[in-house]
């Protein structure tokens, strides 16, 4: 049984504030033909981020599922450098900066 | 209360006086409305000598004062809010600049999805009434106050005024009046019904606490619709058996006034029920019984609904007041999102993304009618499938009067033991309609739709999905369903719909004359044309030639180039052609053997 969230395609509008909620592995994408967002299994670690997020109640876990910190620590390892080293990967975090923009997450 | 004052825009661009104490005294000119309703009415209940201290003027007063003191209490609460501008909408923020970089990239980027045909559209708010208009808070609520009061009169009626339906308002409002203008208003318009809906009106005000403004808190339990069942066929099978209960306890017509006011007191507990268990207009996607034919039909609407003027500003958007709701304004209650929206399906016309959007982002277009129906790139086989549906019910509703139905129904009643279950039901004698045959009439529309695609996906040598096929080309019987139903409510309405100048006078029988029109002697079928028949046909043929261009248009955007379209758009139109032939004959069928009937042809 899978314990991703699930988009209800009836009533998901590709409105993309969840894709910016789960900001941690990245796990949602906007399918750009049917204008709703998918979930890639590898990358779901079932925060729940998404579902507190979605305004139309389109996405949601289902019960049974439990975050699993382990799979979101893994993912955070192949795409983040460690925190400390931050300071380090200038040109890095610029590149991450200009995908934040891109999915348009910068609110501050 | 909002206490800080600075909080109160002054760079308003609708601060002029004479905007300000419009906006300030609109609301109390509807609540003084309101009272003079009341009063009045109370009035003339009092002085009809002969009722007083019945049971009639009990039920009257139970249900008078409570509604009332109820909507005069929420009322005053939010015209004091509204005082002091506490709604006002501050102008406009300044757009922002990653709009035309990244925004209009991503929103190129679904150039296919968001497809809009060319033509000429005339954008509403470009026009500063439209838009001061549609930025007061009491934009909605002005249109269905009038409704909620005609509405409580319907069911207070019900109850407790005379029986014969012609001379009772109840009957006369929501049978000959009502169903006429709710198709001309979906025709006209798209969800305007929805925007005046009496019903989720007064459910939403509860759920809101408040007539008009915006508070903070909600009564609402808040719940989320069950994913499984987010479909549109909820809706369609609620109509289907509204449809048949309509027909079995012959609740339209014309027949007890008391089963139109529990029908009508019945929607609101069930609105009511949704309103406070789920969230938003949860009741009018997965409850309402007219959501899937308001929906549909709204697509002939020349009004395309209140949608993003520039998709790719909302593609930078991360606040999303439309869907979430701001200081000024609730979230989307229809589950719409302007940004991407595509069609007027499900835009309900409150407003409130309006006043949400600091951007002044919304617009409410008028364009040619039909392109509604043809344009959409994301068209669903649920709302397919339940047009289909739909279209069996129209056809039922059209073989139910002739004569050869009546024999095979009551045949089949007989012979199934349905007429005794019917009777212990407390419906009509003959047990009609007989359920079986109902469904099967209705369930061979979709058979027919599902076997012309499976034809048409076999021509294309399977390349295209019979299931796609079915679904983008279902949307092209739109037009011939919505107008094929205004024709078959014409007659009802035409020929009877002048008994409305008796009991707008007179809405009990009680012998009221309120306006002085009780006397007008305006029976009904006083308006019994014998056109009528052939203004039911000329729609029909409207219909059936609107759906023939839709699915032309459909041929083209959707399926050019690919294997075996030709043939298959052929195999469509002739699909049409048979269903508009078909519903014509079946209107001058009925006509012809209804002798003495309106319908019968002048010859
Ligand atoms: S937030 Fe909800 S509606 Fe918006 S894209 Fe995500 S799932 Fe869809
Ligand atoms: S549950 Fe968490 S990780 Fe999974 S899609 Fe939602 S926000 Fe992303
Ligand atoms: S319409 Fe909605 S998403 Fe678009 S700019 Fe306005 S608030 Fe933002
Ligand atoms: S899209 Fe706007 S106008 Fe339409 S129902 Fe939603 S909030 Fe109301």
């Amino acid at each position: 049984m899978t314990s991703i969230a699930i988009v209800n395609h009836e009533r998901c509008v590709g409105c993309e504030l969840c894709t910016r909620a789960c900001g941690v592995t990245h796990a949602i994408s906007l399918n750009l033909d049917k204008n709703w967002v998918e979930i890639s299994e590898d990358l779901c670690w079932s925060c729940g981020a998404c579902e507190k997020m979605c305004p139309f109640s389109a996405i949601a876990l289902p019960f049974w599922a439990e975050p699993n910190k382990e799979l979101r620590d893994t993912i955070y390892a192949q795409t983040r450098k460690p925190k400390k080293a931050r300071v380090a990967v200038q040109n890095f975090e610029q590149e991450e900066d200009e995908e934040d923009v891109m999915a348009g997450s910068r609110s501050h | 209360m909002a206490t800080p004052q600075r909080e109160i825009p002054r760079t308003s661009p609708y601060s002029k006086p004479f905007y300000k104490w419009l906006d300030r005294l609109a609301p109390v000119g509807l609540a003084l409305f309101m009272m003079a309703v009341f009063v009045d009415y109370s009035w003339w209940m009092i002085k009809s000598p002969q009722h007083l201290a019945s049971w009639r003027t009990l039920i009257f007063f139970a249900i008078w004062i409570p509604t009332t003191l109820f909507y005069i209490i929420m009322a005053i609460k939010d015209i004091a809010q509204n005082w002091n501008g506490r709604w006002e909408f501050a102008g406009p923020k300044a757009r922002n600049r990653l709009a035309d970089t990244v925004g209009a990239q991503k929103a190129g980027m679904q150039q296919d999805f968001f497809r809009s045909v060319t033509g000429k559209r005339y954008d509403l708010t470009q026009n500063a009434f439209f838009r001061w208009l549609f930025h007061r808070r009491w934009y909605q609520f002005a249109v269905q106050l009038p409704n909620v009061i005609i509405f409580n009169i319907v069911i207070i009626a019900g109850l407790v005024g005379v029986v014969n339906p012609n001379r009772n308002f109840a009957t006369v409002i929501t049978w000959y009046v009502w169903f006429g203008v709710l198709f001309v208003l979906m025709i006209g318009v798209g969800r305007a019904w929805c925007l005046i809906c009496p019903f989720s009106a007064q459910a939403e005000w509860v759920q809101r606490l408040g007539l008009f403004g915006k508070g903070k808190k909600l009564l609402t339990l808040g719940l989320k619709w069950p994913q499984k069942y987010s479909t549109l066929l909820i809706s369609v099978f609620f109509f289907l058996g509204l449809t048949w209960a309509e027909e079995f306890y012959n609740v339209a017509g014309p027949g007890k006034p008391a089963f139109t006011s529990m029908l009508v007191a019945g929607i609101i507990m069930w609105d009511l029920f949704y309103a406070l268990t789920f969230e938003r207009r949860s009741f009018c996607h997965y409850g309402c019984p007219l959501n899937g034919v308001i929906g549909v039909v709204s697509a002939v609407a020349p009004f395309e609904g209140f949608r993003a003027k520039d998709r790719s500003l909302c593609k930078t958007c991360t606040t999303k007041e439309c869907m979430r709701g701001s200081e000024r304004s609730y979230g989307c209650g229809w589950y719409e999102y302007p940004g991407s929206m595509s069609s007027n399906f499900y835009c309900g016309l409150t407003g409130e993304c309006f006043k949400g959007c600091p951007y002044e982002n919304i617009g409410l277009s008028v364009h040619a009618p039909l392109k509604e129906a043809y344009q959409p790139k994301k068209k669903r086989f649920d709302l397919a499938f339940g047009v289909t549906l739909m279209m069996g019910a129209l056809f039922f509703e059209i073989l139910n009067a002739t004569p050869q139905y009546a024999g095979f129904d009551t045949w089949l009643s007989h012979a199934t033991g349905w007429n005794i279950a019917a009777k212990a039901l407390d419906g009509q004698l003959s047990g009609y309609p007989m359920p079986l045959d109902y469904l099967g009439i209705i369930f061979l529309f979709p058979l027919l739709g599902w076997l012309v695609s499976l034809g048409a996906s076999w021509i294309s040598r399977k390349q295209i999905q019979a299931r796609e096929l079915f679904t983008r080309y279902c949307y092209g019987w739109i037009p011939l369903f919505g107008l094929g139903i205004l024709a078959r409510q014409l007659p009802k309405v035409l020929t009877n719909g002048p008994t409305i100048a008796q009991v707008i006078s007179d809405p009990f029988g009680f012998g009221w004359n309120m306006f002085g029109t009780a006397h007008m002697h305006m029976h009904a079928r006083a308006f019994a044309y014998h056109w009528i028949l052939f203004v039911q046909l000329s729609f029909v043929l409207i219909g059936g030639v609107a759906s023939l261009f839709v699915t032309q248009k459909i041929s083209q955007l959707d399926f050019q180039g690919r294997p075996g379209s030709g043939a298959i758009n052929i195999v469509m139109h002739s699909t049409i052609a048979i269903l508009m032939v078909a519903m014509m004959a079946g209107y001058y069928y009925i006509a012809l053997t209804n002798p003495g009937h309106p319908l019968v042809p002048p010859f």
